[in-house]
């Protein structure tokens, strides 16, 4: 069998040939220099990391087509969200929300809202369509509440991944798992995240005492006062300086240990002992 | 040598007056400066709190998103329009190499898309400025008044070289993408066939970069080689993807040398798009 080497095959052929060698050849010359600035770019945007988005590969191949445009699409489709949320179309709202935070990761306010939609929104949806009888009805929503709180948090935990140490973010997580899971540990752990996140509001701090309190770690309640105690600034009344130096006089008192005072511990000025020291749970209202 | 020169000098002065002639550019110039100007309308769907990162956003996605289409579209129909009118013919057959006919063509439409960037950039950065001066006049008085911190919020701070060096490495990117449209042409016999099959290698080179990655974490062995060998044969578009950190980031900004490679990086590409489209050129019968 003869080539033909002026047939239409072979002309193709040998072009198909050349351009995918040449391209491959290019390829490997031009790969440091791919490397060099591929690892800064994706350094700085860690939605491209391929190895992060694990089984969502669409996401990241919604991420390469849209970049240009993603802000201003991740608006509108969260907008769509509202419409699906004005419907109750859980389905649909949830699509919604995934797919604006996957398009524009770097909007807060889309995981706060979103995870507050999945899990606190939908379960009520569920209560009022359920056409359970009556005694049924308060079980099927605490199962919806339970479910969608977890979908909450693991949708927080991805957010968490681009916004690493963002208070609202781990409060959120702390709420749910206080208000819909009631899963003290886990809600205390989220607190103390919380309260060490930059820019945390000073209830961060109170709200992780008294979770730990709520566990009887009355000890790592009374050690974590008196490391927050002298970085509280005493002209901030939301700080409430005062009510923390009532918290560690009652639990020297509750646990009898021996008042130390130091520099740093010392009662904020014009300070009077409340007159349920010796009350704890009176004190710092925490059901024991 | 020179005569070829200047022939290259030639056909793209005249390539590239013939772009800006075309309804098709002024048409996308004017819809991309529209966007842009309007940037502030769309501004009210937005949800985060700062207008000039989603203003950058804005005008930026604009650019790519139009500037792409231009590349491809304005390639295809300057190289289908020599043919069909017969002009190639006619400038072949004079002493003008094919070699030298593509390159002249590159060079036109790179001029053109030189034009789009540098408009768009233009207006978007005197947007930017103005709308910064204003941000930064606010900002004074309530420094003044003792309401803000000492320090100008990042989101405050444009830097204008950043968004110059962005609008090189934007340039460069439609100069790949229009010579890889040239290669498709140079072996199409259509202009809807070149601009549907580049815009499919225009996606293909925006994913690379999943490509890039995931080949290592593919079951399939064939699968996992396959992938591997697409990364190697497409460039990476999303290097390319860095307007806003170049434009907004101080405090971890995108090093010099990463941003001089992606240049070398679209240079190596638009000289191998280019000798592809000679040779594919070179036994084509026009």
């Amino acid at each position: 069998m003869t080539l033909d080497r002026t047939s239409w095959w072979w002309r193709r052929g040998r072009a198909v040939v050349v351009i995918f060698t040449t391209l491959f050849a290019a390829g490997l010359v031009a790969r440091p220099l791919q490397e060099a600035a591929w690892v800064e770019v994706k350094a700085r945007q860690p939605e491209m990391n391929v190895h992060d988005l694990g089984d969502n590969i669409g996401q990241g191949m919604l991420l390469g087509v849209f970049w240009g445009f993603r802000t201003v699409l991740a608006d509108f489709i969260w907008l769509q969200g509202y419409h699906y949320w004005e419907q109750r179309d859980q389905p649909d709202l949830e699509a919604m929300i995934y797919l604006s935070t996957t398009l524009d990761p770097r909007m807060v306010s889309f995981w706060d809202n979103g995870s507050s939609e999945i899990a606190l929104d939908i379960p009520a949806w569920v209560y009022r369509n359920a056409t359970l009888p009556r005694d049924q009805q308060a079980a099927a929503y605490r199962k919806a509440r339970t479910v969608q709180a977890e979908r909450a948090l693991s949708f927080l935990d991805r957010g968490l991944a681009f916004h690493p140490g963002e208070f609202i973010l781990l409060k959120d997580q702390a709420t749910l798992y206080d208000n819909s899971l009631h899963e003290v540990a886990k809600a205390a752990e989220k607190w103390r995240e919380a309260a060490e996140a930059d820019d945390s509001p000073f209830f961060a701090g109170r709200l992780y005492v008294r979770h730990l309190l709520k566990m009887g770690k009355k000890m790592e309640a009374y050690a974590y006062l008196k490391k927050i105690y002298p970085r509280l600034p005493a002209d901030a009344p939301d700080a409430q300086k005062a009510v923390l130096w009532d918290w560690i006089v009652g639990l020297e008192h509750n646990l009898q240990v021996p008042h130390a005072e130091t520099p740093q511990l010392t009662p904020p000025p014009g300070w009077t002992p409340d007159p349920e020291i010796d009350d704890l749970a009176k004190l710092i209202d925490v059901d024991f | 040598m020179i005569p070829a020169l200047q022939h290259i000098g030639f056909i793209g002065r005249l390539t590239f007056l013939e772009a800006v002639r075309q309804r098709f550019f002024n048409f996308l110039v004017l819809l991309a400066l529209a966007l842009i100007g309007c940037a502030g309308f769309f501004r009210q769907f937005d949800f985060g709190p700062q207008e000039l990162a989603f203003t950058a956003n804005f005008g930026l996605g604009s650019m790519v998103f139009f500037g792409s289409i231009l590349a491809v579209v304005v390639t295809a129909q300057l190289f289908f329009s020599e043919l069909d009118n017969r002009t190639a013919l006619t400038l072949l057959a004079k002493p003008v190499q094919r070699w030298a006919f593509i390159a002249g063509k590159l060079l036109g439409v790179a001029m053109l898309m030189l034009v789009f960037v540098v408009l768009l950039t233009t207006l978007l950065g005197a947007y930017l400025w103005w709308r910064q001066g204003q941000f930064i006049a606010l900002w004074h008085l309530a420094h003044l008044a003792g309401s803000v911190d000492t320090e100008l919020p990042e989101s405050m701070r444009v830097h204008f070289d950043g968004l110059a060096i962005n609008a090189l490495l934007q340039w460069l990117k439609f100069v790949v993408l229009g010579s890889i449209t040239m290669v498709v042409a140079s072996f199409a016999n259509t202009n809807m066939y070149t601009v549907a099959v580049s815009f499919f290698i225009y996606l293909i080179c925006q994913l690379q970069y999943i490509a890039l990655e995931a080949y290592q974490t593919v079951d399939s062995a064939v699968v996992g080689s396959l992938v591997w060998v697409l990364s190697f044969i497409f460039p990476n578009f999303q290097l390319y993807s860095v307007g806003e950190m170049l434009v907004f980031t101080s405090k971890n900004p995108v090093p010099p040398g990463a941003v001089w490679a992606a240049i070398g990086y679209s240079v190596v590409y638009i000289a191998v798009f280019y000798g592809l489209a000679v040779f594919s050129f070179l036994s084509r019968e026009i």
